[in-house]
This record gives structure tokens, sequence and C-alpha cells, in this order.
């Protein structure tokens, strides 16, 4: 089954390696004329941009110069380095070769100096020492919650058996209250609020 | 063959011991091959000799680091694409007038090339040049060097991608790019009529 992309491809790289894709794709280019079209232009492509190698390439009577040039540039290239013939032994101390030696050297080694020296001795005095940890124990009460429960009762006047009087304030059932309380029934709704917190202290 | 090998072994010994003018010997028997390929990615002659000396300089500079791992050409190669890669970078925003190789042609300077008779096939290969310069132009400079090493130097897909520090795909792209554009550039040219060419120049 002929496939038009992947003779494509297939003829590309022959192309490009140098080899005729003649020989090895015949059948396909035979009976394609689009992949036999596409063989033709794209053959057509590479053997120009080839030819171009050749167009390119200078005349003899160009290298002299060019490698003329080159040298020049390699020599310009090799000044910095220290031929061994040309290395100069220098007995001279550290420190006089040192003090002696250009401003370039001893002026920002002695600023570096300086700044370093600075800025321990500020360092020095802004920092403070570091704190010693003390553990002190300090005994803090748990408050404990507690539920609390408040009954309260609320009573109500039956106003149908009994004559009428004065409105009694309601309030909570206690000793002292009992006797003010004759006439009334309690609700039928017991009220319960429950009151969280408080602590033992209370 | 063997002896070849063994001069450039020792051209290479005695170059790392800083002998200059065995690495001109050496330079001298690869310059033109690194010259074309600057010539191609750069496509200006000047510009071509300053970046091929650049990577003479490089390869000078970087050659005590050579074990023979490789042959001598491979690890050249490997330091050309280094500085076409490079060049690539600082060169963005420099200058795109060019001299052409009609220039070359048609100038007496030292570098230029010789003046050629203005025969039927001169002109065809002036315009021949143009043509596929103009063809080269329409490329970026990755898909030229993808398409430059893949065509003129054989490399493999693996051994760009290797070299330019990218996917195997991506080079495979760039090339087929790169051949789209050329022949949609070319196609429009007929460059096999010298003959029709020559009178088209005469006129």
């Amino acid at each position: 089954m002929h496939n038009c992309k992947k003779t494509r491809e297939r003829f590309t790289e022959l192309l490009l390696d140098g080899a005729d894709p003649r020989a090895v794709l015949a059948r396909e280019l035979r009976e394609c004329a689009e992949c036999r079209e596409e063989f033709g232009e794209l053959s057509e492509t590479l053997r120009v941009t080839s030819r171009l190698l050749e167009t390119a390439t200078p005349p003899e009577s160009y290298w002299p110069g060019y490698h003329a040039r080159l040298k020049e540039r390699l020599r310009a290239a090799q000044q910095p380095r220290v031929a061994p013939g040309q290395y100069h032994v220098d007995n001279r101390s550290w420190l006089s070769r040192f003090v002696f030696s250009s401003i370039r050297v001893p002026v920002p080694v002695g600023l570096a100096l300086i700044a370093i020296v600075g800025l321990a001795f500020v360092f020095s005095i802004r920092v403070p020492a570091v704190p010693s940890i003390v553990y002190v124990p300090n005994e803090v009460p748990v408050v404990q919650e507690r539920e609390r429960v408040v009954t309260q009762i609320v009573y109500r006047e039956q106003p149908s058996k009994r004559k009428r009087s004065k409105p009694t304030p309601l309030v909570p059932k206690t000793d002292s209250t009992v006797a003010t309380l004759q006439g009334f029934t309690p609700a039928e709704e017991v009220k319960l609020t429950v009151i969280k917190g408080g602590s033992n202290e209370k | 063959m063997t002896t070849v090998t063994d001069n450039e072994t020792d051209l290479i010994r005695r170059a790392q011991a800083d002998d200059a003018n065995a690495f001109c010997s050496l330079a001298e028997r690869y310059a033109r091959r690194i010259y074309l390929l600057a010539f191609h990615y750069c496509r200006n002659a000047q510009d071509a000799e300053d970046l091929s000396q650049e990577v003479w300089l490089k390869a000078y500079q970087a050659l005590a680091g050579f074990r023979a791992e490789s042959s001598f050409y491979t690890w050249l190669r490997r330091i050309t694409i280094n500085a076409f890669l490079n060049h690539q970078r600082t060169s963005a925003s420099r200058h795109q007038g060019q001299t052409t190789i009609v220039d070359l042609i048609d100038s007496d300077s030292e570098t230029a090339y010789e003046s050629r008779s203005a025969s039927a096939e001169t002109v065809y290969t002036k315009v021949l040049f143009e043509t596929v310069m103009s063809a080269l132009s329409e490329l970026t400079p990755s898909q030229r060097l993808m398409f430059m090493l893949r065509h003129y130097e054989g490399m493999s897909y693996d051994e760009i991608a290797a070299a330019m520090n990218c996917s195997t795909g991506t080079i495979k792209k760039g090339v087929s790019r790169a051949i789209s554009k050329l022949r949609a550039k070319l196609s429009t040219t007929n460059t096999d009529e010298p003959e029709r060419l020559t009178r088209l120049a005469e006129c």
C-alpha cells in the first residue's frame, strides 16, 4: 500500500544522506505522480543548494591572506600568555611585592580589610549577648467547667374558681414565698435553664 | 591515510605545546570547510572570515583540552557550532547589510574573489548564488544551522541534537521546515536555465 507521506519522508532522508532514492523507491516513484513531482522538486532544491558550496568557495589566491590574518590574530591572542623563556622570577618578599605593586592591588585590598574590621566592630557593639533560657514554674489555676441547673417553676393564677386578687409578681419558689403562692397552681410547662460555666471558687 | 592521521596527531601535539606554526598547519587543512560553514551561516564574506577566525582562536585556546576521543574535525565542528550559536545571540541586533558573492566577484579587493570573465556560466553562477542566498535568508539562523549540518556536513539528527543541545524531534522539524522554505523560494525561480538567465543579465 503506497503511503505518500512515508515515501516523501524516506526520499528526503535518502537525498540528505547523499543517496539516490530512485534505486530504493523505484516502484513508489513510478506509481505515484505526486511523489514523483515532489521528488523532482526536492532533489533540484538540494542540488542547487549543494552547488552553492562550490560557488561560495573562495579562490586559492584568497587563502594566503586569510592565513596571514589568522596568524596575526593568534599572535595577538598569545601576547598575554607568558612564554616559558620570558618568565621573570621575582625574589622580593610577598610583603615588599605587595607594597610596591601597582596601586590597583593594595588599595582595594586595604579598603576591603578596613571595611571588614569596621563591620566586625559595629556588630560586636550592637549585637546583645545571647540571652540564657531560664525555666520558672508558674502555677495557673485550672478552671473546671461545671453545669449548674436552675429550676424555675412558674406559678399562674387560675381565674375561674377564685376571686380576683391582685396579680402577684412571678418569683421563684422559696420557703419565704410559699405562703404567698396560695391560690396559684404550677403552669403546665416547667422551664429549665441550664447555665454553663462558673468555677469551683464560687 | 595513516600518515595523514599520524601527521595530524603530531601537529596537534605540537600545537598543544604552544607551537603556533603547527596550529596554523592544522588550520590550513580545515579552514575551507569552516569558512564555508561560516559563510552559509552568515551569508556575508566579511562576517564569514571573522566568524571562522574566531572559531580558530577558540580552538587554539581550547586545544589543551582536546583528548583525541573523537576526530579533530568532530571536535572542531563542535567548537564551530558553539561559536555560531554565540554569534547568533550576540549579533541579533547587528546590521542587516550583506556583502554578497556578487560584490566579491565584482570587487578588485585583495580578499575578494578574482575577477572572472563575464561568461554565461559566470552570470548564471551569480544569479544562482543570489537566488540561493536569498532563499537561505528566509530561514532562521537555527534552521540554517540545522540544514547546513544535515545537508552539507552529513551529520545525523542525533548528532546535531547533541551539538545544539536540543531534542532530535526539534532538529527533524527544523530541517523539514528549512527544506520546505527553500523549495518554496527556489521553485519560484527556475534556476536550471543558464542561457535564459544570461540573456536576462546581458539585457
